[in-house]
């Protein structure tokens, strides 16, 4: 069985990467990406542990954020597509209307 | 002496009702006639009403025959309430009884005017000012009423307003009043300051604060605060030097030169002086030379102006002025000898209010018929056409002069045997004794001319020619305020009896000298005007010089306007505009631009960009996290 410490380390770099995404990509699409590696960081985060204190309750409240995760995409999805219609792109900058 | 009462007692709910009912009159009347076009011609009717249920009332607090004030707090440490004693309730009766019959008369004189029910408001507004300010316990609330009639006497000089001369009548009354309201205004604070370490707790500016505790102030504060208000009570009872302003006022309609710059409204500087009395009474002594010498040169240089002019409204405001002269003198006068002699001045007062209204009145008539000629010049041979109106005038003019048996001889030579009482004790008051009896010989003068002018001789106009008496809602007010010009003389030992005696004795032959000058100047006056034995004209031209700055008023008009208002208050306010501009505006201003500067930095966080608002969370998050791993709570 791997240690609990591998496990938690690459939890811990997915979300530093999926954090460092968020803060500084310029596309739409970049940005949903690393908003699903923040979430399976965590996800990854819960399983190690769930699985470390051999209770499946973690495990299925995963399967529930995958779910959520998934839904959570598609808005997204939807967002940019709304955004696409009214700007014909669907770079970060043109979502700067709020503002002074 | 006084004694308090509480709020629901009749004698307060009558004082009060006084002067609250002429003024909730205002609204109704301005509101009424606004709406209802039919309204209008009711008006007056409604607005003469009011007035004599006010009249009514103050009949009941003289029939109560008490003196009481009431006071509640109002703000500060200042009351409001109301101030009952023989004084008040004479000025009073006085007000709602002339301003009555003045009403009266102007329902018929305002008749035809379409906007008489704004006419009627307004003087209803003005009665009710002037009751309150007799009224008042408070000298706060006594000014408030005071700048109310001030500034009815503005609206309803300026009734007219399309006449530029009325439009410029009314704003120089109201400038030229407001000189002596600043006056006035720093003698309160002098007067509050003295007195406020004097009586410690209470309003130092309640009337009867100032009666009680005058006598313990300072003097030379009470003659500063004394002397500023005496420039109050100038401004408004038209007193040298700020006299300039009632000739002009005479552009409104001449039920207001009656009701407001005859009667009423200018008596309010004489009954202030006359109200805080003990503030000059326990003065230094030259605050009563002040008052005395101020009295007695407006009643001799008004009289001076009013032998040349030819406006009939004209030569009647320089006699008001004159006789408001007269009044002042009067009480400057008894604070000279240290005497309590208000009731001979408030006997003048009352006196020449019935007699001054009658003259305005009459007046009133003569252009009401002749359509609104003023000039004495075009009139004459009137006596024929309107019997009854110049008849009234003649009575009015006997009044005006002192002529015996009629009210003025009481009142009038009483004053000037009055300063010969006075100065045997003290001789300082002579000269003031030579300056009233030289006012009383030229008041003849100049009464008789213009009645001479008016009545006699042939009419001068086509209006003269097919003048007739007024109707009788007109000639009613004329004949009962001729009755009671010609009667009131009995009730004058009464009258000094109710206000506070003071009873001298002089020799017959000083007595009977202002009546010998009277007849002296009726004659002259036939002489020059009521015969042809004499030309005016030819008298004129060889006292030219005189005669020139007589009738240029002195050059004080010029001097007001081309020089101190041309040369000093526009230059000053330009100075006072920069003051403005730069240092008010650019205070207020710069609070304004200092807050948009710094919002022209601050807003530039709001970038618009989410992430970067979700940068600042998580370096936010971070430095709490640290803070709180470096003071131990996590």
């Amino acid at each position: 069985m791997i240690p609990l410490i591998y496990v938690l380390t690459v939890s811990l770099m997915m979300f530093t990467v999926g954090l460092y995404g968020i803060l500084t990509v310029k596309g739409g699409i970049r940005l949903l990406i690393s908003i699903e590696i923040l979430v399976n960081s965590a996800n990854l985060n819960i399983v190690a542990w769930a699985v470390n204190i051999a209770d499946s309750s973690g495990i299925m409240f995963v399967l529930l954020s995958i779910a959520i995760a998934a839904a959570e995409a598609a808005i997204g999805f939807a967002i940019f597509v709304a955004l696409y219609r009214q700007t014909k792109g669907i770079g970060l900058k043109s979502l700067m209307d709020l503002r002074w | 002496m006084y004694q308090v009462e509480e709020f629901l007692n009749p004698g307060v709910l009558a004082a009060v009702l006084i002067f609250l009912i002429p003024i909730i009159l205002f609204p109704i009347i301005l509101l009424l006639g606004k709406k209802f076009e039919k309204f209008r011609r009711y008006s007056g009717i409604l607005a003469t009403s009011g007035i004599f249920i006010s009249f009514l009332l103050s009949y009941y607090l003289y029939s109560l025959n008490e003196s009481f004030y009431y006071q509640n707090g109002w703000f500060y440490n200042f009351t409001w309430g109301v101030f009952v004693d023989p004084l008040s309730i004479a000025m009073a009766m006085m007000v709602s009884g002339v301003s009555f019959l003045i009403h009266m008369f102007a329902i018929g004189y305002m008749g035809k005017d379409p906007n008489r029910h704004v006419y009627f408001a307004e003087t209803s507004l003005f009665t009710g000012g002037m009751l309150g300010l007799v009224l008042s316990s408070n000298m706060v609330m006594f000014f408030l009423f005071w700048e109310l009639v001030g500034l009815c006497s503005y609206l309803l000089i300026g009734f007219w307003w399309f006449k530029p001369n009325a439009a410029s009548a009314a704003k120089k009354a109201f400038i030229v009043t407001r000189v002596g309201d600043v006056l006035l205004i720093l003698g309160l604070a002098v007067l509050y300051w003295s007195l406020l370490p004097v009586i410690k707790t209470g309003d130092p500016l309640s009337i009867y604060n100032i009666l009680k505790y005058a006598n313990i102030v300072p003097k030379d504060q009470l003659a500063l605060a004394g002397a500023l208000v005496l420039g109050g009570a100038a401004g408004k009872s038209a007193q040298f030097p700020l006299h300039v302003w009632i000739p002009d006022a005479m552009e409104g309609p001449t039920t207001v030169s009656a009701l407001i710059h005859a009667a009423t409204m200018v008596t309010a500087g004489i009954y202030l002086v006359a109200r805080i009395y003990p503030v000059y009474l326990y003065a230094a002594p030259w605050a009563g030379y002040l008052v005395l010498y101020v009295g007695a040169f407006t009643a001799f240089l008004a009289g001076t102006m009013g032998l040349v002019m030819n406006d009939i409204k004209r030569i009647l405001a320089y006699s008001t002025i004159s006789q408001l002269g007269y009044m002042l003198s009067a009480l400057g006068l008894g604070i000279v000898a240290s005497q309590y002699t208000i009731s001979i001045s408030i006997y003048h007062l009352i006196v020449h209010a019935f007699l001054k209204a009658l003259l305005f009145l009459t007046a009133g008539a003569i252009l009401y018929s002749l359509l609104d000629i003023r000039d004495i010049r075009k009139m004459g041979g009137l006596w024929k056409r309107m019997p009854i109106t110049i008849t009234a005038m003649l009575i009015g003019a006997l009044t005006l002069v002192g002529f015996p048996p009629t009210a003025g001889y009481f009142s009038k030579d009483e004053i000037i045997s009055l300063s010969y009482y006075f100065s045997e004790q003290n001789p300082g008051i002579y000269y003031a004794w030579i300056l009233l009896l030289i006012g009383a010989f030229l008041t003849t003068l100049y009464t008789f001319r213009m009645f001479f002018i008016v009545a006699l001789g042939k009419p001068k106009s086509y209006a003269a020619e097919n003048a007739k008496d007024p109707p009788w809602v007109m000639l009613a007010p004329i004949v009962i305020l001729s009755i009671l010009s010609l009667i009131y003389g009995i009730f004058q030992e009464g009258f000094y009896k109710y206000i506070g005696n003071f009873e001298f004795t002089l020799p017959l032959y000083i007595e009977i000298l202002p009546f010998i000058l009277v007849l002296f100047g009726i004659y002259i006056a036939w002489l020059f005007y009521g015969s042809s034995r004499f030309s005016a004209q030819n008298f004129a031209r060889k006292s030219g010089f005189a005669y020139r700055i007589v009738k240029a008023k002195y050059y004080l008009d010029y001097l007001y306007t081309n020089i101190i208002a041309d040369r000093l208050i526009v230059y000053l306010s330009y100075v006072v505009a920069l003051f403005d501009r730069y240092i008010v505006d650019g205070f207020v201003n710069g609070i304004g631009k200092s807050f948009n500067y710094l919002a022209s930095i601050t807003r530039r966080l709001q970038t618009g960009i989410v992430q970067n608002y979700a940068t600042f969370v998580i370096i936010g998050l971070i430095v709490f996290l640290i803070l709180g791993k470096i003071m131990g709570v996590i």
